[in-house]
């Protein structure tokens, strides 16, 4: 990577970081100042590291003449700019202003490792596009599930000020009840159905791999499995069961749990999926 | 310019005499019409105010104008209503617009309603051609306060009034009241106020369940609602999604298993508001999952929570308020300087004009650059009082009386 390109990459991913930062910063304000105009300021924030994010990715993309999924560094960048583009999508859509603050501290850290682990050199094996596309609907799908949990998440505090005839400021930040349960729900759906297509993309690009049977014992694909039928379970209890039962907030979280370990296997554990 | 507010409200004017010289909004574009001065003008009727506003350069006596204008609209003495009439000039006008567009002049002080409700009035004034510059000035910074007070303090949620802390219960748990049925249990007068804010709220489907069937029918006429035996809840529980509680006598009339069974019968929670005294629905529903149960010591605890936040939170919009009143004065007074520092400069050149048109040309090609030289050096003074800080009202408006200038 040439120097002018590998200053590029950092900076945007600085001034991402920053833009993060500043973000969180600002919602931090509109919470103890109870106003809601930090707020909007906080969203729009978020909206400039996005756009940082994705030039960034379109940089690596020129730069390795692929997609930018050839490392750890460049999958966490990705991730970031789809978990962004999500919360700010629900933000502006249902008033989930909490999602966009949780995001920045999340994207922050995760930007700033990716820079901290950026290599200059390309990888030696370059993904081919049905790997890269695994990836990316695993990633989405990946964010559609963090919506879900922090829905959930959400959910349960809210219930929880409610029954105890409480007050507490970050309500005036926080949808209605119905708001959060419709979109851990949607989110959930969403979430499955990118799962099984990832599914599907992997099993497809696996086929034509050198690998060949030996994909099937990886440490990764087994724990993915378990998280889809976790999921599974999840969303037939939401489908039948009264409004939001317990049962299906604890599914839900312990879904996610489930999923943070198959994430972590692919860093630890998986020799297959290993970036 | 002269910008004038004069009115009557809630706040000095008795319904009966209100109710005499409200417009309905349709009426408005016509009844502006029907003042015959040469004023900018906007009229802002609602439940609790008849507002005019008013803008010229001329002079004019706004309170003799607005009373002339509601007598010979509604055919009512002057002297019925003269004495609750309010007025504000200046400053003070512009600032009780910015207060009420804010809400903060309101009976429900922080609601939004209002802020509508001016905006439609300036437009039918607006669209009807009766405001120029300083109205639509006023009026779009108005706008934009009122935006500023609601965004910048949390003013419109400090609700204080039992009802309406129920009412922003209920749209914390469903979000859109508009598709939500509400049962009303007991046909009294105690829940009158907690039914009325649901309905501003958007509530349109109601069922009545009284002990007495006609007291039931006669509520549930007011609320166009289906009226619901008493001893049939239990059939009808499932479909309600808030439940009004405001019987009158000893004993539960809803526990937890008949509760327990309308929610098993249900995939949506249960917000149960029991403002009876003594209560009429057993403490212990407040434990099944999925039901959210408020006695009405809960509901004045939060009230006045909401009561010490709305004071506050009053302060903060206050100071907004005033800064955006100053802001825009300083803008009229800025805009004003302006034209009157043009106007002057333009009546020196056409004086000076005239001189030198008398003269040959040879001597007026000598005496013009000392002319000009003149003409900017009695202008340096004045100017620079108007543009740095000596500029208020009264001195642009001095300058102009004293030259003549239009």
């Amino acid at each position: 990577m040439s120097d002018f390109y590998s200053i590029g990459i950092y900076a945007l991913l600085c001034a991402g970081i920053l833009a993060y930062i500043a973000s969180l910063l600002s919602y931090v304000h509109a919470i103890r100042k109870e106003q809601t105009s930090p707020a909007v300021a906080g969203r729009s924030l978020s909206l400039v590291a996005g756009i940082l994010i994705v030039s960034a990715i379109a940089l690596l993309t020129r730069i390795r003449q692929a997609p930018p999924v050839t490392s750890m560094a460049e999958f966490l960048i990705l991730l970031a700019a789809i978990q962004t583009g999500g919360a700010l999508f629900l933000d502006y859509a249902k008033r989930l202003g909490i999602l966009t603050m949780g995001n920045a501290v999340a994207c922050a850290l995760l930007l700033a490792t990716a820079a901290a682990i950026l290599s200059p050199e390309a990888p030696q094996n370059r993904e081919s596009m049905g790997s890269s596309l695994h990836i990316v609907i695993f990633l989405a799908s990946l964010v559609a599930f963090e919506v879900s949990f922090l829905s959930v998440f959400m959910y349960v505090l809210l219930k929880k000020f409610l029954k105890a005839k409480g007050h507490f400021w970050l309500f005036e930040l926080a949808p209605s009840l119905e708001v959060t349960r419709r979109t851990a729900m949607v989110s959930l759906f969403i979430g499955f159905l990118g799962l099984t297509a990832g599914f599907l993309a992997g099993y497809l690009f696996a086929r034509q791999s050198k690998e060949g049977p030996a994909w099937r014992m990886d440490v990764t694909i087994i724990l993915s499995t378990v998280t889809w039928v976790g999921y599974l379970v999840t969303v037939l209890l939401g489908s039948f069961s009264r409004f939001y039962s317990r049962r299906y907030a604890l599914m839900n979280m312990i879904s996610f749990v489930l999923l943070m370990v198959t994430l972590l296997s692919t860093v630890f554990f998986s020799g297959l999926h290993k970036l | 310019m002269k910008i004038s507010i004069v009115g009557l409200n809630h706040k000095r004017t008795p319904v009966e005499i209100r109710e005499k010289l409200a417009i309905a909004e349709k009426d408005l574009g016509r009844a502006l019409g029907t003042l015959a001065a040469p004023v900018e003008r906007v009229v802002l009727s609602t439940c609790n105010r008849v507002e005019l506003s008013f803008a010229s350069d001329q002079d004019f006596d706004p309170i003799g104008l607005a009373s002339s204008f509601l007598s010979a609209y509604h055919g009512v003495d002057p002297a019925a209503f003269h004495p609750h009439l309010y007025a504000h000039d200046g400053a003070q006008a512009v600032r009780h617009l910015f207060r009420v567009a804010s809400g903060l002049d309101s009976m429900v002080v922080g609601e939004t309603q209002i802020l509508g409700q001016v905006k439609r009035a300036y437009l039918t004034a607006h669209e009807a051609g009766h405001t120029a510059k300083a109205l639509n000035k006023l009026y779009q910074h108005a706008f934009y306060v009122a935006k500023a007070v609601h965004s910048e303090t949390s003013l419109a949620s400090c609700q204080v009034s039992v009802s309406s802390v129920a009412a922003s219960l209920a749209e914390k748990i469903f979000q859109d009241l508009s598709q939500r049925c509400t049962l009303v249990v007991g046909a009294g007068e105690t829940g009158k106020f907690t039914l009325e804010a649901f309905q501003q709220r958007g509530v349109q489907r109601f069922l009545v369940a009284n002990r007495t069937v006609e007291r039931a029918e006669r509520a549930a006429r007011d609320l166009q609602a289906k009226v619901v035996p008493l001893d049939s809840i239990g059939e009808v529980l499932a479909q309600a999604d808030i439940v009004i509680s405001c019987v009158s006598r000893e004993g539960y009339t809803l526990g937890p298993d008949l509760l327990g069974r309308a929610l098993a019968a249900r995939r949506q929670p249960l917000l149960i508001i029991d403002i009876s005294v003594p209560r009429s629905v057993d403490p212990a529903a407040g434990r099944l999952e999925d039901l959210f149960l408020y006695n009405v010591d809960d509901l004045e605890t939060i009230a006045t929570d909401n009561m010490a936040r709305r004071e506050s939170e009053v302060l903060r919009s206050e100071a907004i308020i005033e800064r955006e009143t100053e802001k825009f004065m300083t803008r009229l007074n800025f805009v004003k300087s302006e034209e009157v520092i043009r106007a002057l400069r333009a009546r020196y050149e056409a004086l000076a004009e005239e001189e030198l048109k008398a003269l040959p040309e040879a001597e007026r090609k000598k005496i013009e650059p000392a002319i000009r030289r003149l003409i900017n050096k009695l202008l340096h003074q004045p100017v620079s009082a108007l543009q740095n800080g000596e500029d208020s009202p009264i001195s642009a408006d001095i300058v102009r009386r004293i030259f003549g200038l239009k």
